[in-house]
């Protein structure tokens, strides 16, 4: 497991073996499987940053006549400013909200906006069942959906939402149930 | 009458300008700080190889909310 034969699909969605670590990972513990949101999933955020970078461009039509020079290049800059940090806001989500099954448990790390961290962690001995589900036009073409994982007892159940392959990811898990 | 300062368009525009800009960019720079922080632990609660390029973009977003709120000081 690492580096060696690490596999990273989808542009770091679904990697098989990563060579990550995380916070209160066990000695014996490693990863193997680390999923984000299927990029697909992130072009509306792509296509808000393109339409509010015309929108900044067309302002400068109309804002000369009623600015000076430097107002006017103040309000580019921070409406660019604006522009980078919600698309470093939307990367930062898509990047650190992540699946993570290890050879031990299955966790769920997601953060909310800027301020709210929530990890859900459950033992693999624990995983009851598993179902995958993949619906509508978009998901069905680029092959991306949601898992659902039930634990017995206590313990919370984890959701991967709009995973890359959630049938393989299904199968891996049951893998290593079956392994456990 | 006449003693009492006469503020025409171009002042009032300046003055909303010169407050909107210090309240915006002042309220991006309080962002920019909790982002960077944010980053921070994020990277801390998962490590991945190239975090460090996280951090110095976050750093760039810092950077630039500050230029920003001077800017709006003596704009």
């Amino acid at each position: 497991m690492g580096k060696n034969n690490a596999n990273h699909q989808i542009f770091h969605s679904f990697c098989l073996n990563p060579n990550i670590s995380f916070d209160g990972q066990d000695a014996d513990e490693y990863p193997i499987l680390v999923l984000r949101a299927h990029p697909v999933t992130q072009l509306p955020c792509l296509f808000n940053s393109f339409f509010l970078i015309l929108f900044v461009l067309f302002l400068n039509f109309f804002l000369p006549k009623y600015l000076d020079f430097y107002q006017v290049i103040f309000v580019n800059f921070f409406g660019l400013s604006l522009i980078f940090s919600y698309l470093y806001f939307n990367f930062m989500n898509w990047f650190f909200n992540v699946g993570i099954i290890t050879n031990k448990r299955v966790l769920d790390i997601d953060f909310y906006g800027l301020i709210y961290k929530e990890t859900t962690i459950a033992m693999l001995s624990k995983v009851e069942d598993i179902t995958a589900k993949v619906g509508g036009f978009f998901s069905s073409f680029f092959d991306y959906g949601n898992v659902f994982i039930q634990t017995a007892g206590t313990e919370t159940n984890i959701e991967f939402i709009n995973i890359p392959k959630p049938q393989e990811v299904a199968k891996i898990i049951n893998q290593l149930l079956k392994n456990g | 009458m006449d003693n009492l300062p006469i503020i025409n368009n171009s002042q009032i525009i300046f003055l909303f300008f010169k407050v909107f800009s210090l309240v915006f960019s002042f309220v991006y720079l309080v962002f920019s700080v909790v982002s960077f922080q944010q980053t921070k632990m994020m990277s801390k609660t998962i490590r991945v190889a190239k975090s460090g390029i996280l951090i110095i973009l976050s750093i760039i977003q810092l950077l630039l909310s500050i230029f920003l709120f001077f800017m709006a000081i003596f704009l």
